[in-house]
């Protein structure tokens, strides 16, 4: 009988439970880029997230449920060649995946029936701290992430909790893994802005920093370069992701 | 001799085989006559893909001329394309609107046009697919995105791409095979 509720219990934890999700009120929001000359904020709605990121536990169910997203039998255009390097489900199952590209990611999320956040969704929730809805630009909170940001990585650092649970419920939004977005490459930041007169002169050299809505929140511009330097098939050690979903609306 | 073998392999190399390939998750579309259709329509030819928004009043209106251009000149050098515009603005881009689009531009007849029209879930698949950025102001609509023509070969291969704007085309043009197979369907639209 114990035993048979020990194996009811581990597949609970593993498989069969929907993954904690948390909702996230509407709001306004100043990213750190994005904003035209007179915007101050944009209107967020309301979603759920995941409290924590996707685990290998979880993803190696996905594969299992869809074989197209394995290292063997994903296409080329889909993932790199380190797509899943060294992916060990049994070894440390809660710990967060990585190693997974955009496409694979993605594909995991709309297989939940939702979908990767955007990255202003993301970097909304990712402002809260524990008691603030918005403490990036705070100076003990900004410093709080740019430690995480500065530690040398270490393997076992992905059993480590990363941030604390913040003022949504949600976890390890910062020092445990980067994480995906859905528009993760909609910044222009590239050395063709000042030919490109279609694109945002404000993410153009210097002005890409001085001219950011939030210039005391140097993290959120770490984690703007990061994802600049991706493409969707970039599978990466350190690089995991969480889902999230829409929320029903009733249309007044 | 060993020199040029060295810079041919050199040049090999630079040129990895093109990974980006529009058919590697399927995307789904409105034509500009309503019926449905995937990117699997163009299978088996040659076509060239880019993206516009009708209400754009920036780079759009260039990279919609230069597509003129490069239909007048794939037709002159004896190479005639399809042209596949995909909207980056679905939700604004109705019909109605693709079809002052064609007015303004003087292509209301172009058959070789196709101007597809999908969600907002559908674009961002296809431009991942091909590294084609972009990203819409929330509140004023804005879009900010790359002006990349890509020739897309019959496997759904990205064999080149061009900057609509300020690039040359003939390096697009010698790309298209001289003597496109005959015979195949046309999609209709």
């Amino acid at each position: 009988m114990r035993r048979a509720l020990f194996m009811l219990t581990m597949v609970v934890s593993v498989a069969g439970a929907a993954q904690p999700m948390v909702s996230i009120p509407d709001g306004r929001f100043a990213p750190l880029f994005g904003l035209d000359v007179g915007q101050q904020a944009f209107p967020i709605a309301g979603f759920r997230i995941d409290v924590r990121p996707v685990t290998r536990a979880r993803f190696a169910a996905f594969l299992s449920a869809n074989p197209q997203w394995t290292k063997a039998r994903v296409a080329k255009a889909l993932a790199d060649e380190k797509y899943l390097d060294g992916f060990d489900a049994k070894t440390n199952p809660e710990a967060p995946v990585t190693g997974i590209s955009y496409f694979a990611a993605r594909a995991f999320c709309a297989d939940r029936g939702g979908r990767l956040p955007t990255t202003l969704e993301w970097e909304y929730v990712a402002a809260a701290d524990e008691t603030r809805r918005d403490a990036a630009r705070e100076a003990d909170f900004a410093q709080r992430i740019l430690d995480w940001y500065g530690k040398p990585n270490r393997p076992d650092d992905l059993l480590q909790p990363g941030s604390p649970r913040n003022v949504y419920g949600v976890e390890a939004l910062h020092g445990l893994v980067w994480e995906w977005t859905d528009d993760f490459n909609g910044l222009f930041v590239t050395g063709d802005n000042r030919q490109d007169g279609d694109k945002d002169p404000k993410a153009m050299c210097g002005a890409g920093a001085t001219g950011s809505a939030r210039r005391e929140d140097y993290a959120a511009f770490m984690r703007y370069a990061m994802r600049s330097s991706l493409t969707p098939r970039s599978s990466l050690p350190r690089l995991g992701f969480r889902c999230v979903m829409n929320v029903e609306r009733s249309t007044p | 001799m060993r020199f040029l073998l060295s810079l041919c392999l050199a040049t090999s190399a630079l040129a990895a085989p093109e990974e980006k390939n529009v058919l590697a998750l399927p995307t789904q579309w409105n034509t500009e006559a309503g019926k449905r259709t995937t990117l699997e329509a163009w299978k088996g030819r040659h076509y060239a893909l880019t993206f516009v928004y009708t209400s754009c009043a920036g780079s759009c209106p260039l990279t919609t001329k230069k597509l003129k251009r490069l239909d007048a000149a794939l037709e002159k050098a004896g190479k005639p394309l399809d042209l596949v515009i995909v909207s980056l603005d679905p939700s604004h881009d109705t019909p109605e609107q693709v079809k002052q689009y064609r007015a303004r531009y003087g292509v209301e007849d172009a058959k070789r046009w196709n101007v597809l029209v999908g969600d907002d879930a559908q674009v961002r698949t296809l431009t991942m697919l091909l590294e084609f950025k972009y990203t819409k102001n929330p509140e004023s609509g804005v879009i900010l995105h790359d002006n990349t023509v890509f020739l897309v070969g019959p496997d759904g291969s990205v064999q080149t791409s061009m900057s609509s704007l300020d690039q040359p085309m003939e390096a697009f043009i010698d790309a298209v095979p001289a003597s496109p197979a005959r015979g195949q369907k046309r999609p209709s639209r």
